[in-house]
């Protein structure tokens, strides 16, 4: 029995086989699932008294993300802290613990036509401490920003057996540092995400999809700056190329000839508006061929485009660069693909955020070497643009050798100092962030 | 230390003889920011107009163990830029240049001097504007919005300015000079820009900013609910953000702050009123008007007197004009006013009015309200008379007591104004001693030798390589 075993066996397991915890290709020797806040605090604070590695676990659904830790002693699972702590439909506030799913958060708030703007592809599986922790968005970014501006309040369990408090449970709030920010998509290497307070909305009665579809990237690109520059302010605005639109096309039965690159948005709102806003993007973005989609299937076109802002084939990337570039580079992207063979891409994009999200097909052997060849071209072309390059999924041999967070930056260091000071043995995901620890 | 004739030689090297000020009467005005209660008046100030320059200076200022102050255009309200420690003031109101704006990206790159309401200015012609509207907006430095992640009435609907930032650079306490991001969304690591807005300058200064400029709404609903109990308005408040209305604005003023404003703008506010809302809807138009007659129907189930509409944009510019100056013209009425800034839960307004009146009746003093009621962000207002010791005392002992009512119901001791030295002792009420040590651990990391603006948002004293010197407050407490 390892030293963590011991330490931790007086505390839950966690549901399921240890190997269901593997990150890469390490599995933990222990999986525990407590049942409160103060015990999740005790067990990190056993860990790091016995110098193990544990790695924070919700849904399991961002394992792929970032290296692989260099050790990996112990799971500690969020899915038995799972409730409603405070819900003020009044106040447009909610406060839940990590373990709560996406979907049963939204189900709560839906009781009372709101919602919370947070997207994920499996929301039923998906927890809130994982999705803060990654930092995961997709849509609504466009219009209501990322998990960082939907969190006024966070509790987070420490190396040191505390659970801190920032923030807390009112709209508008700025005693002391903005510590939910610092824990939002930190990986759980601060701490560990424990509980967090949203902002919610009132549900809009009306959700209507537009799509509109052009011959080239180069169209694509205008009509998006003109829709940018009207008075439309969508819920979302993707940019799709051709091997995203055929996807729709196909799942949709909407007849597209494979070449077209297309624009979709949110009508959302009031009945008036949404009509005004399908109307305009019509008339001032040109598109070849357009479609309208209200309820069910609008929802349906959404939740597929949120999967199009995860990994579901052999090599993601994610790449952040300036809306105005985001055409520009998915064309480059796509002829880069297709000059190094093997290569089967899907990019979609938040158009107006110039978040692009590229999910590839590798084929064989030839497929990973092409793989590695694409990521380093990525992140150089990201790179003359200040951008950045993270890699959300590759093959395991790989998760060693590529930039998973693309290229060191001048904040690398203090970011360094935040991680020694708050957790100087490295207790949680060693090397998964920083590849200095390994 | 360094003697202080040689650091104002070193200082006028880098800065230029007219960059720095060390006689007593230039450096008079720099004692206090609009907190007035607690002044001190610093040891030099200095004015750099680069962030070479702004580097260099704290570069000086650390290996002489020097401690620092920035400060924009002292428009604060807790004494975040009150020099503690007879320490250099560094003000940044010379870097005041819009250096790039990008249309496309909808973004701008400005220097933290720069007055808020000239970024607007630079852009509107082009149908933009920036979206923090603190109500000194007219003068207070985007720099300082940045340091207290400033709201306004606006931001109920924008967001506050933590919201529209995307990267800052910032000159660390060793005169090192990072940029936080690129002004790219979703960068891989820690949310530095976000820890570093609303850190009240303790993590270093920010000289430059990447900011988001927001496209102009093409039409608004400007409607001025008129109520004669303040129960009635604020029951009216809850209703609209329960019911899903998301106004741009929705700022509430009780009858003292009416008889101020309508005396100084003459804008037509019946001063019998006991309270008004001012309710502002935009958007592109359609669908706008459901929205203003909800809210209308709303303030008339809660026995709204009388709901006007701003018929014309120069009729809704008088409007806000009166709102945003509000508390300027409550110098009509006292010689001194002592803003608080607590921040409740939207339901348990009417409740927490109720406290806060009883509050200055116990206390002996009139208290008005001028507030982002869609926020929940109550501003009372104490009027006094500075000179008074005794009722100053009973104004900070009655601030305390509102901001722990604001504590009580689940709510936060500031919405806007910061932290700064006022509300200090006031970090207990909602935050435990491991919450602060986490604070002052992060702030550690940046600030390392505690020099940049030592005393300030983390209670407990300064750090110990610094001599406290106490400010001179204008009576014994």
């Amino acid at each position: 029995m390892s030293s963590l075993q011991e330490a931790w066996q007086s505390f839950p397991q966690a549901a399921g086989d240890l190997d269901e915890y593997g990150v890469g290709d390490l599995s933990p020797s222990i999986a525990i699932a407590p049942h409160e806040a103060s015990s999740m605090a005790l067990a990190l604070k056993l860990a790091c008294q016995e110098e193990s590695v544990c790695v924070p676990w919700g849904g399991g659904l961002q394992q792929d993300l970032g290296f692989i830790p260099s050790r990996y002693d112990g799971a500690i699972s969020t899915r038995s802290i799972n409730r409603v702590v405070d819900y003020q439909p009044g106040d447009l506030t909610v406060t839940v613990e990590a373990g709560m799913t996406l979907a049963e958060l939204q189900r709560v708030l839906f009781e009372h036509n709101q919602f919370v703007p947070l997207e994920s592809p499996e929301p039923q599986r998906e927890t809130i401490g994982g999705l803060l922790a990654t930092g995961r968005s997709a849509l609504l970014r466009c219009s209501y920003g990322g998990p960082r501006d939907q969190v006024i309040g966070i509790a987070c369990a420490m190396l040191d057996g505390n659970v801190v408090h920032g923030g807390g449970r009112v709209v508008k709030n700025v005693a002391g540092y903005d510590v939910c920010k610092l824990f939002t998509g930190s990986m759980g290497t601060l701490g560990m995400i424990v509980e967090a307070t949203f902002k919610v909305r009132p549900l809009p009665s009306v959700r209507r999809t537009w799509i509109g579809v052009w011959e080239t990237a180069e169209q694509s690109d205008e009509a998006l700056a003109a829709v940018m520059e009207s008075a439309i302010s969508p819920s979302w605005l993707q940019a799709m190329d051709p091997g995203v639109m055929n996807a729709l096309g196909h799942r949709f039965s909407i007849d597209l000839d494979g070449k077209l690159w297309g624009i979709g948005l949110g009508a959302d709102g009031h009945e008036d508006l949404s009509a005004w806003m399908i109307a305009q993007a019509g008339e001032v973005a040109h598109p070849t061929r357009h479609w309208i989609m209200d309820d069910g299937k609008s929802a349906r076109v959404r939740h597929m485009l949120i999967e199009a802002c995860a990994p579901r084939r052999d090599l993601f990337l994610k790449l952040s660069a300036a809306s105005s570039d985001v055409f520009p580079l998915m064309q480059q992207i796509r002829q880069r693909c297709i000059a190094l063979g093997s290569l089967t891409p899907h990019c979609a994009a938040a158009a107006s955020n110039g978040v692009i999200y590229l999910d590839v097909r590798c084929e064989g052997a030839a497929g990973e070497a092409a793989a590695v060849t694409l990521t380093e071209w990525a992140n150089e072309i990201v790179e003359k643009s200040e951008g950045c390059c993270v890699v959300g999924r590759c093959a395991i041999s790989l998760r060693r050798r590529l930039p998973m967070w693309g290229r060191s930056t001048s904040t690398r260091a203090l970011m360094r100092q935040l991680r020694d000071r708050m957790d100087p043995r490295w207790t949680l995901n060693r090397g998964r962030l920083f590849e200095e620890e390994h | 230390m360094i003697d202080r004739i040689r650091l104002i030689r070193e200082l006028s090297r880098i800065v230029g003889p007219d960059g720095v000020l060390d006689k007593p009467a230039d450096r008079l005005v720099y004692e206090c920011d609009g907190y007035t209660v607690d002044r001190s008046i610093p040891e030099i100030v200095v004015l750099p107009d680069s962030t070479r320059q702004v580097s260099e200076v704290v570069r000086l200022l650390h290996s002489a163990s020097a401690p620092m102050v920035p400060r924009g255009a002292g428009t604060g309200l807790a004494g975040g830029c009150l020099p503690l420690f007879n320490g250099v003031m560094i003000v940044l109101t010379r870097m005041n240049r819009v250096l790039s704006v990008d249309y496309r990206n909808r973004k701008a790159v400005i220097e933290a001097g720069l007055v808020n309401s000239r970024l607007t200015d630079a852009v509107a012609a082009h149908g933009y504007h920036f979206a923090p509207d603190p109500s000194s907006q007219g003068c207070c430095t985007i720099g300082g919005n940045i340091a207290n992640n400033s709201g306004g009435p606006h931001t109920l609907k924008y967001g506050v300015t933590t919201d529209h930032i995307l990267a800052v650079e910032l000159v660390l306490p060793d005169g090192s000079v990072i940029w936080t991001g690129s002004g790219v969304e979703e960068a891989p690591g820690y949310d530095l820009t976000g820890v570093v807005v609303g850190s009240e300058g303790t993590f270093g200064i920010v000289t430059r900013a990447i900011v988001r400029i927001t496209r102009n709404p093409k039409s608004f609903r400007t409607l001025l609910a008129i109520f004669d109990s303040i129960d009635d308005a604020t029951h009216a408040v809850s209703s609209i953000i329960s019911r899903g209305i998301l106004p741009a604005a929705l700022e509430m003023m009780d009858n003292l702050v009416i008889q101020a404003v309508e005396a100084a703008f003459h804008y037509g506010f019946p001063l019998d009123a006991q309270a008004v809302l001012i309710i502002e809807l935009d958007g592109p138009g359609p669908g706008l008007d459901d929205q203003a007659d909800e809210a209308i129907e709303v303030c008339q189930h809660h026995h709204a007197r009388e709901v006007r509409q701003a018929r014309t944009p120069e009729d809704r510019q008088a409007l806000w004009t009166s709102r945003k100056r509000g508390i300027g013209a409550l110098g009509r009425l006292a010689p001194s006013v002592c803003t608080q800034d607590g921040v409740i839960p939207r339901t348990r307004l009417p409740e927490v009015l109720r406290r806060i009146a009883e509050i200055g009746k116990h206390y002996n003093l009139r208290i008005a309200n001028v507030f982002h009621a869609g926020d929940g962000n109550l501003h009372p207002i104490i009027l006094f008379d500075e000179r008074d010791e005794e009722e100053t005392r009973r104004v900070l002992k009655a601030g305390g007591e509102i901001l722990a009512v604001c504590a009580s119901v689940g709510g936060s001791i500031t919405g806007e104004h910061g932290i700064g030295i006022e509300k200090l002792d006031y970090m207990p009420l909602i935050f435990s001693p491991a919450d602060i040590q986490l604070m002052a651990a992060v702030r550690d990391v940046f600030n390392p030798s505690g020099l940049c603006n030592p005393g300030k948002v983390i209670p407990g004293g300064a750090p110990s390589c610094i001599d406290w010197i106490k400010p001179a407050r204008r009576i014994a407490v």
